[in-house]
């Protein structure tokens, strides 16, 4: 199965909903999820397989052969041949109270399931993420909070995406676990990953 | 919320008055001292109507004091009722305590009837609204925005509120109009805090003149909003839409590679660039080269290397090279995942074959000259997957071996072995291996998850519940996290404990059988007893959280108004109308639809016994045992209570009610939803063929087994397989036999179905 | 993705397994249950997992230690208590790589990090137990600087080895 990377949208929530609770101990209700995504639709994303498209590309499998079931009862399919693996839940600053007036971003849980890494997804996640809350939501930083013990993670966020360590919340989480709080500036340009070797001019034919 | 009587009241009285306080107590949420204006009232006047209406609502919202609180509350509102229902201010009342009561049907009812019983109130306007959208009474809702516009319309949110209610009736024109008149009136006016709202707006207005499909204008109109709209992912979808459906291909393509660049993993932007190009029905190597140089624009995306391999024919000696190209740098990298995305090749066997070619002869000649150990693991990692997917077992194990000797702290090496010895049967192996996985890896969730699932599977509840624990919260006095698991909706665990608890049902119901010894059988028909509860309990349970799922909307109604959110509102609102086709609700529905027949055969079979039961003496031995199954039992309980205080901890109450009530009613009212949401979907039609069948209702019967039968040959296949051919005979054979046997059927009925049955399957033979 | 192939990183109450499954495939001696469940409690616990390409594949468990109570066999110092003296010494109790990981480099990381975790504590000696038949990590060690202190006999005699004897080894840092 390919893995395709596309905007969250309300039929997803219950997959995002699913891999959260496969993957991670904070863990939300659906509402939660809408919440998000009817306030700001632009700000999340998720990574999902297809494999229907096979049947439609490759004219050797013959479609009569293949037989007709309903879709998997599987928790993280949201359609036949689609399932989420991964996925980033992001909103902006919201609270009224909110010390800081300046428009930022805020993750609220990212994911990509344990079999699905290695493969750059929850980066890839992110970038898009940050994107969208730095283009339609003028979002000038974004925070997060992480594990302390959570390498991967911090290695991610720290050195792939250049996110910079504000403090050290204790205690943080349920567990007792020490959180450290991250933050980045968004600056659009910067957002995207650029091909070093070479760029579509978006003019010159590529047939 | 409630505004009293404006005006002069008719009579002005000391009641009236305390129930004017009382209201203003009641809006601030001070109920109990509202409450002791109102008994005032009462003593004073029993038939005080508005005093009875809010008393009602007082002693809902009031913490419980005593069982009835249910009962009460509803007898003062009944009695308001009867005493004066034509008083706007009683009406409304009772609006309100349905609402609380989240009975939609009857508080709209109730604020309709305050409004038409002269209420100067506007406000009900609202909630009314809210609620109509709830129940999908778009006409009632166009009304009720419409009138509530006019009265405010200085709130953009109530615009938007009638743009919706015209688009819901599908009145598209209506809704642009009402769309770009609120845009033009508020365009000078806007702060940098509408921006957002203003984007979402127009980008609405936009959608619906492209659901008008005249693709001209509504490029023209959003070439004309650019500068309004933030959202430049949607603008430039929308605008290669347009121009792809004009026909304007080249400038299409175009948009589809600034999208390609915006979000190069996107694999629904290269299959329109493909279209856009027209390059579908091109030679393949036309459609190579396209894809290397996007692959070559996107080095880190995967689509462009990946779809190539789905075109190219296995016959053309491309394909090797390609899959080459993309299977060994993986190996070499450790991507775990390499074998699940390559897998739909598979589906085409020469493919598959050619795959099996490249990786083993990797595995001969470039492995030995690669110093990372762990590329080995990788590729044994992936063979055993190979072999798993190829059913060849034996094979598969030999290579996880290997992998997990060389490398046994890597998990995912147990996950695979785990999966191998599930397919060998060996269910408790199979756990045990998934276990000595997450052992290596507490923290991590996902074995976790995994770990809990082959113990469900193994039918070890308990253990899966203790482990799964280690990541709820515990509340004090739980023993373990059940609990937790309803609130934070887990619906995976609960169907796979639903579905385990059937299996220990149907283990013990089958000991029970073969039991002789008296004391033993009476151990054994307990646990029957309990298992079939708590199986029917969990599954029902996933469908209580769909009706949650299905609540949740309701703040939505007026938030996504204010907030501005049109497009994916509608969304939520189309997505809520099918949320009982997804597949989680399926799987549970298809858990309980099993139990419901069981149940009906049972109710059929047995009738009610209750002369059977003897009362027998108990010696002292007896009674110390009994007081030791009691307490087992409570231990039991605790365990397995899905909510605090739980009083039907094993769900056998609910199957006591469903066997003293129309099963086949109750199991049909769980499928009505699905004649709609679910017309796709086998079950669907197989269930209720079966209801239909018992219920003697053999027309619709036969009429289900139509809609079966013409699913299968809907997705694209002509030729039904075997095993569903068998499926269609067995259900004909069953309601023709039934029809036969049932001496009750109107004969005329008896025809037609017979008749059907000919029609549509001259081949079945008698 | 930048990041050193080889890695070394903390145990936790999470990954203690990892350490336990290395031991088990790779040394020959067992460990008690016990032993591994006081690593974490312990304050004289100095120990490390190290990780290649991101799969744990070494482990590393010292302690420090008072080496005027010398002890005579395995069993007695896997399991003493902790000394009120002031520890003079760090004395290494598992040291094991997997058999696929070795020669990568790991076993040098992990010692080398030991040295300076010994030298942060002010203590100046590491000492190890080796099997006297375990040629390839006696020679190991002593090319790593370790001298032979002195030879123990029966220090491995309830493990059921065939040759019980071990070598008592020492670097000065």
């Amino acid at each position: 199965m390919g893995i395709t990377i596309r905007q969250a949208t309300i039929n997803d929530i219950q997959a995002m909903q699913n891999a959260n609770l496969h993957n991670l101990p904070e863990n939300y209700q659906l509402k939660y999820y809408m919440y998000h995504i009817l306030s700001w639709p632009q700000a999340s994303y998720v990574a999902t397989t297809y494999d229907e498209i096979i049947n439609i590309n490759d004219q050797e499998i013959n479609l009569d052969e293949i037989e007709v079931t309903d879709a998997k009862g599987d928790v993280s399919y949201i359609n036949k041949g689609e399932k989420i693996i991964g996925y980033v839940l992001g909103k902006m600053e919201d609270d009224p109270d909110a010390k800081d007036k300046i428009p930022h971003g805020h993750i609220t849980s990212l994911s990509v399931m344990r079999t699905y890494r290695r493969m750059g997804i929850a980066e890839k996640l992110m970038r898009q993420s940050l994107y969208a809350m730095c283009e339609c939501f003028n979002a000038k930083y974004v925070s997060l909070h992480v594990r302390k013990s959570n390498r991967a993670a911090l290695h991610l966020y720290r050195d792939s995406l250049q996110f910079k360590i504000e403090s050290i919340e204790k205690s943080y989480y349920q567990d007792g676990e020490d959180a450290y709080a991250m933050r980045l500036d968004l600056e659009l340009d910067k957002l995207l990953s650029k091909s070093i070797e070479e760029e579509d001019d978006l003019e010159t034919d590529l047939i | 919320m409630v505004v009293g009587k404006k005006g002069i009241p008719i009579i002005s009285n000391k009641e009236d008055a305390n129930f004017r306080e009382a209201l203003k107590l009641f809006d601030s949420k001070q109920y109990k001292k509202a409450l002791k204006l109102i008994d005032l009232n009462l003593k004073k006047n029993s038939n005080h109507a508005e005093s009875l209406a809010l008393k009602g609502n007082l002693i809902l919202n009031l913490p419980a004091n005593g069982e009835n609180k249910e009962s009460d509350s509803l007898s003062y509102i009944n009695k308001a009722i009867a005493k004066d229902s034509s008083n706007y201010l009683v009406d409304h009342l009772i609006g309100i305590y349905y609402r609380s009561k989240e009975n939609y049907f009857e508080a709209s009812k109730w604020l309709k009837l305050s409004l038409d019983n002269g209420s100067p109130n506007k406000a009900i306007l609202r909630d009314l609204s809210f609620m109509q959208v709830h129940l999908r009474d778009y006409k009632s809702l166009k009304e009720s925005r419409q009138i509530y516009l006019e009265h405010q319309p200085g709130y953009r949110a109530n615009w938007t509120g009638l743009a919706i209610a015209q688009y819901l009736n599908n009145e598209l024109t209506n809704s642009i109009n009402t769309l770009s008149k609120i845009e033009d009136i508020i365009t000078p006016h806007l702060n940098a805090s509408d921006l957002y709202e203003h984007n979402e707006c127009t980008l609405f207005k936009n959608k619906i003149y492209g659901e008008l499909k005249d693709y001209s204008k509504a490029l023209e109109v959003l070439e004309g909003d650019e500068s309004k709209i933030l959202d430049k992912l949607s603008y430039l979808e929308y605008r290669a839409k347009y121009l792809l459906m004009m026909d304007d291909k080249k400038s299409a393509s175009k948009i589809y590679r600034a999208l390609i660049k915006r979000n190069p993993d996107n694999v629904a932007y290269y299959n329109l660039l493909e279209l856009s190009l027209d390059t579908i029905n091109k030679p393949v190597e036309t459609r190579v080269k396209l894809y290397e140089k996007l692959s070559n624009f996107y080095p880190k995306s995967d689509p462009p290397k990946f779809l190539p391999l789905t075109f190219i024919p296995s016959t053309n000696p491309i394909f090797e090279t390609k899959v080459k190209e993309y299977l060994i740098p993986q190996l070499i990298k450790g991507v775990p995942a390499l074998f699940v995305n390559v897998k739909p090749l598979y589906k085409n066997q020469s493919k598959s074959e050619i795959i099996e070619k490249v990786v083993l002869e990797f595995v001969d000649n470039e492995l030995p000259n690669i110093q990372n150990p762990t590329v080995s693991v990788w590729t044994n990692y992936y063979l055993s997957q190979h072999y798993l997917y190829k059913k060849e077992l034996i094979k598969a194990m030999e290579y996880i071996n290997i992998a997990i000797t060389h490398s046994p702290t890597l998990v995912e090496l147990y996950i695979i072995k785990s999966r191998i010895l599930k397919h060998e049967n060996k269910i408790a192996e199979a756990m045990e291996v998934m276990n000595e996985g997450r052992e290596l890896d507490l923290q991590d969730r996902f074995i976790n998850s995994k770990a809990t699932k082959y113990m469900l599977r193994n039918n070890c509840v308990n253990e899966a519940i203790d482990t799964i624990s280690l990541f709820t919260k515990l509340d004090e006095g739980t023993i373990n996290g059940c609990k937790d698991l309803h609130i934070m909706q887990v619906n995976w665990i609960l169907i796979e404990s639903g579905e385990a608890y059937n299996r220990l049902y149907s283990h013990y119901k089958l000991q029970l059988e073969s039991q002789e010894n008296d004391t033993d059988k009476e151990e054994i028909q307990e646990l029957v007893e309990i298992y079939k509860g708590l199986s029917l309990k969990r599954f029902q349970s996933v469908l209580k959280n769909f009706e949650i799922f299905y609540a949740d909307q309701y703040d939505f109604h007026s938030y996504c108004m204010r907030r501005g959110t049109p497009r994916d509102y509608i969304d939520l609102i189309k997505w809520e109308d099918k949320i009982h086709s997804t597949p989680v609700y399926i799987r549970a529905l298809k858990g309980l639809t099993n139990l419901y027949f069981e149940l009906y055969e049972e109710q059929k079979g047995t009738p009610p016994t209750d002369d059977d039961i003897q009362v027998k003496k108990i010696n002292k031995k007896q009674k110390k045992a009994q007081v030791q199954a009691n307490k087992k039992r409570q231990e039991f309980a605790t365990r397995v209570e899905s909510e605090k205080d739980d009083s039907d901890p094993f769900g056998i109450n609910l199957i006591n009610n469903l066997l003293s009530d129309d099963i086949l009613t109750k199991l049909y009212e769980l499928y009505k939803p699905l004649i709609v949401e679910g017309k796709d979907l086998l079950l669907t039609w197989e269930s209720l063929f079966k209801i239909y069948l018992y219920q003697g209702k053999y027309v619709l019967a036969l009429s289900a087994i139509k809609n079966f039968h013409k699913l299968l040959n809907n997705n694209g296949t002509t030729t039904t397989t075997t095993k569903h051919c068998k499926i269609i005979s067995n259900m004909l054979i069953a309601l023709s036999d039934t029809l036969n046997s049932d001496i009750d059927v109107n004969p005329a009925i008896k025809k037609v179905v017979e008749k059907g049955i000919i029609s549509s399957y001259p081949d079945f033979e008698k | 993705m930048g990041r050193d192939i080889i890695a070394l990183d903390d145990l936790t109450i999470n990954n203690v397994g990892v350490l336990k499954k290395i031991n088990e495939v790779t040394v020959g001696t067992n460990y008690p249950q016990s032993w591994y469940d006081s690593i974490l409690k312990s304050s004289d616990s100095i120990v490390k997992l190290a990780y290649y390409s991101e799969i744990p594949i070494g482990g590393m468990k010292a302690k420090t230690f008072n080496n005027s109570q010398s002890k005579s066999n395995f069993q007695e110092v896997i399991s003493s208590n902790i000394s009120n003296k002031t520890p003079n010494c760090v004395y290494i109790e598992s040291f094991a790589i997997l058999k696929a990981y070795q020669s990568l480099g790991v076993g040098s990381k992990l010692l080398t990090w030991l040295i300076e975790e010994t030298k942060s504590r002010f203590i100046h000696e590491i000492i190890v137990h080796l099997h006297t038949d375990n040629k390839k990590a006696i020679e190991w060690f002593e090319k790593k600087g370790f001298k032979q202190l002195t030879e123990i006999k029966d220090y491995y005699k309830d493990q059921g080895l065939e040759n019980p004897d071990a070598y008592l080894h020492s670097l000065t840092v």
